[in-house]
């Protein structure tokens, strides 16, 4: 009876390990595929002669393992639309979306392995361990008759193995099903890494319910305290470090930037002579024999009257980078926003590879901007080799090289961790003996 | 010391510290939440005079010019969002008035960079959702050898847990710096209300799991079911919630939209065929027989109907995209009867005015706002341009004694209509439970 308990119970939980990986990756391909098809139309070469009204789309490469993804796929823009006086990120793929999912976040591969992956492993922790208790050599163990190795090997890590390749091979083959290919090293280097650290922080969590169990003994009180810590790691420390960024570094508001340059944009309806001449000047264009149209006259006002603008922008792009940089301290306030962030940062959906593109757009905006004001100036159009020798938009990774150190980095935090308590249980193990 | 009275030492420790610890937890989660609070409100309130004087002081123009621009209503600053911001920074911040079309801005796109989650930051509400089943499951570990009645256990568990609760919404009603009013007081009184019967409800529901797995197994079934409702059940549900009724994107939407404005409902009315009709329309109105007779500017009637056009169309489609949210949040709240922390969640965020349905009121609210100043532009535009088309600019006067744009708060009737069924799923909880607990105690 209790054997058969037992196996339902396996069952049960192994069914429920794969429909979660199965959701999850159909989920993520849902995203990938609708973003790849809104950056494949995207309009990469400029069309039109007009200075005013031509433009240019530029796109975020796809990541190198979006599947894996628990960041900001389909959520952070990952095209833009350059023209002379705007840049506009274009819709990304969810943002019509009820608010409490957005502020909840998707099921996704990254939030299954931080966030429910600790607490499956507590049912089968709780299932081994019954099983070892029951067993007439745990009393050979305790007598000192049977190696403690010989033991574990038979008891725990066999099972545990079984758990880990099926849950693997379930992963895998749910990967590969949602659209997985490897075509490249880095690609498996990256997949490699990226499981090496979720064996690691499995691992993280099985040693401290063994810490526990050593700790507690009754099984009733390690899955109590058990599920305590999982809280206080998954839930609590990250939500206190995210309070504590908003508090000591929270970025300024878009609406009054928006107003601003709504503001600036009214101003430049009356337009401003002496700006245009120092325009002149700047871009050293000769001057044209017909008069500018009213609608140039008002953009080249707008443009020039943008650098006052300048100061506000800064310490928003200021106010920005120090959150970033508070973020990425407390990241490692928890091993579970460690793998996290390390899963999208692998994944390519990090929200640092958003932030870098956006970056890039804006430097390009500008090359984009010297490159077209002149033709404005001097009242030409842009002919076919003109707009052939426009400036091209190429996303350089910012982080590429180097990804590697911060996946060490947070390998060795996960390892470190992972040592602390093999000592923690071993030196209770040996002031209980 | 026998083991069981060691591992009871643990919840005993525990409950003791938490007896000062919540209370001082969630008067720094307050106070960050004021901190936050206060920088928000101050750049909402730049961004607003800043929208006022950009409305108010537009450059002399004819008025439909002045309405052919998109206008920002920047969103209400919320008090109660420091003890609750519900959807935080997903929330709108502005809403965007046009032609046609007005939409929400939301303000904060993607600042959360703390890779777990989505703004989940640890304001006073959510510490309490997550702190009071944690004291009802401390109470359950020391008492699990002879559990005590259920009033005793209830008492116990509201001694700990109304301090934290009271100082919470004391902490959260003064911290706005403004006279909440009267309808303020009322979702505060509710929301400490509530809590203190989700706190009922979270000890009913321990002691129910705990009598049903046995007393060998009743704590881990309680750290498990906990340990799921706490962290994996409301991001499943808002996952197959978003499943059961899947939303468009942006670009399927509008080109939908653009669609039906250009060629009318299934292509059935062009808009040459519209202008046609506008103008017979016209006609009829004046009673007269050539457009040239017509006393007013034709232009402007056709324009005023195609606005109305458009904005018939997009109240529509609006309507069914927010009838899928609405259908989203049903299976939320039907979901709630059955995982106490997220009814208390809704609930919380409706009674905090700061959940979805508190914004699309807002919206609605705003968007009603601007059709009635388009109202009464085109009006004039009809009156004083006259058939000659005359275009005389209008100066800041005029904008200033046309409708404020500026949205108010949704009322309470509305936030706790959102959440009857969430509410009563906490009180029968609370009532049930402990009902089954004291029939089963006399038996």
């Amino acid at each position: 009876m209790r054997a058969a308990f037992l196996w339902a119970s396996q069952l049960a939980l192994g069914l429920l390990v794969a429909l979660g990986l199965i959701y999850s990756s159909s989920l993520t391909e849902g995203l990938v595929k609708a973003e790849r098809q809104l950056t494949a139309n995207a309009l990469r070469q400029p069309q039109l002669a007009d200075p005013l009204q031509t433009f240019v789309e530029v796109t975020l490469p796809e990541g190198p393992l979006p599947l894996l993804s628990g960041g900001y796929l389909g959520i952070s823009p990952s095209i833009h639309l350059v023209r002379l006086n705007t840049v506009r990120p274009l819709a990304n793929v969810d943002q019509i979306e009820n608010l409490a999912r957005r502020r909840h976040g998707r099921v996704e591969l990254g939030f299954l392995v931080t966030r429910v992956a600790p607490l499956f492993l507590l049912p089968i922790a709780i299932l081994v361990t019954g099983s070892i208790r029951s067993r007439a050599s745990f009393a050979a163990v305790r007598e000192g008759r049977k190696k403690l190795f010989d033991f574990a090997a038979e008891n725990v890590l066999l099972p545990l193995s079984a758990w880990g390749a099926f849950s693997l091979a379930a992963l895998l083959a749910s990967l590969f099903a949602f659209g997985l290919r490897l075509e490249s090293n880095d690609q498996l280097l990256r997949l490699g890494v990226w499981l090496v650290a979720v064996g690691a922080y499995a691992l993280f969590w099985l040693l401290l319910y063994l810490w526990l169990l050593v700790r507690l003994k009754k099984l009733s009180d390690v899955a109590a305290a058990y599920a305590g810590l999982c809280l206080l790691f998954t839930l609590l420390l990250p939500a206190a470090a995210q309070s504590l960024v908003e508090t000591i570094a929270a970025p300024t508001a878009r609406t009054h930037l928006g107003l601003m340059r709504k503001e600036l944009s009214t101003l430049g309806t009356a337009v401003d002579n002496t700006a245009v001449e120092r325009l002149y000047e700047k871009y050293k264009a000769q001057r044209p024999a017909e008069a500018l149209s009213p609608q140039a006259l008002a953009t080249l006002t707008a443009l020039a009257k943008e650098q006052e603008m300048a100061p506000a922008l800064g310490e928003f792009e200021a106010r920005l980078a120090r959150h970033e940089a508070a973020s990425a301290w407390f990241t490692y306030s928890s091993p579970a926003t460690v793998l996290a962030d390390l899963g999208d940062e692998l994944a390519g959906t990090g929200l640092g590879r958003y932030a870098s593109f956006r970056r890039e757009v804006e430097c390009f905006a500008d090359r984009w901007r010297e490159y077209v004001v002149p033709f404005l100036l001097e009242r030409r159009t842009l002919d076919f080799d003109d707009l052939k020798a426009a400036p091209k938009f190429a996303y350089t990774e910012e982080n590429g090289p180097q990804w590697w150190l911060r996946a060490a980095s947070s390998l060795i935090y996960l390892g470190a961790l992972c040592a602390a308590l093999a000592w923690a249980i071993r030196r209770e193990w040996q002031s209980a003996s | 010391m026998s083991e069981a009275r060691a591992d009871s030492g643990i919840a005993r420790r525990w409950l003791e510290r938490l007896r000062w610890g919540l209370p001082a937890l969630v008067l720094l989660a307050c106070a960050a939440g004021w901190w936050q609070y206060r920088a928000w409100e101050g750049q909402l309130a730049q961004g607003r005079s800043l929208a006022e004087r950009l409305w108010r002081e537009q450059p002399p123009r004819f008025p439909l010019e002045g309405l052919n621009q998109n206008w920002v209503a920047v969103a209400a600053a919320n008090p109660l969002a420091i003890f609750d911001p519900g959807e935080g920074p997903w929330l709108a911040a502005a809403y965007y008035l046009q032609l046609g079309r007005p939409g929400r801005g939301q303000d904060q796109l993607a600042y959360d960079f703390v890779a777990s989650g989505r703004q989940m930051a640890a304001h006073p509400a959510w510490l309490l959702q997550v702190f009071l089943p944690l004291l009802a499951v401390l109470l359950l570990w020391r008492d699990r050898d002879v559990l005590p009645t259920w009033p005793r256990h209830a008492v116990e568990l509201l001694e700990r847990a109304a301090p934290a609760v009271g100082l919470a919404i004391l902490f959260s009603a003064l911290a706005g710096g403004t006279w909440l009013g009267y309808q303020g007081a009322q979702r505060l009184l509710l929301l400490l209300a509530f809590y203190l019967v989700y706190a009922m409800a979270a000890l009913g529901w321990s002691r129910t799991v705990f009598r049903l797995a046995g007393r060998q197994m009743g704590l881990g079934a309680i750290a498990l079911f906990w340990l799921f409702q706490l962290s994996v059940a409301r991001p499943l549900t808002v996952n197959l919630a978003a499943n059961w009724q899947p939303l468009p994107t942006l670009g399927e939407f509008i080109r939908v939209l653009d669609q039906e404005t250009r060629m009318g409902y299934l292509g059935a009315d062009p808009q040459p065929d519209r202008e046609r009709r506008y103008l017979a329309e016209a006609m009829a109105k004046y009673k007269v027989q050539r457009p040239e007779d017509l006393p007013i500017n034709l232009s402007a009637f056709i324009l005023q109907r195609e606005e109305r056009h458009a904005r018939e169309i997009f109240r529509r489609r609006v309507s069914e995209l927010r009838a899928k949210f609405e259908r989203q949040e049903n299976f939320e709240r039907w979901v709630s009867v059955l995982f106490p922390p997220i009814a208390i969640q809704l609930a919380s965020a409706s009674l905090a005015n700061s959940d979805g349905a508190a914004e699309r009121w807002q919206l609605a609210e705003a968007e009603s706002r601007w059709d009635l100043v388009t109202g009464e532009v085109f009006a004039h535009v009809l009156a004083e341009a006259g058939p000659e088309g005359k275009m005389a600019p209008v100066g800041g006067d005029y904008w200033a004694k046309l409708p404020s744009l500026e949205p108010g708060a949704a009322p309470i009737g509305y936030s706790l209509g959102n959440v009857y069924l969430p509410l009563g799923a906490l009180l029968a909880g609370a009532i049930l439970l402990s009902w089954r607990e004291r029939r089963e105690a006399a038996a």
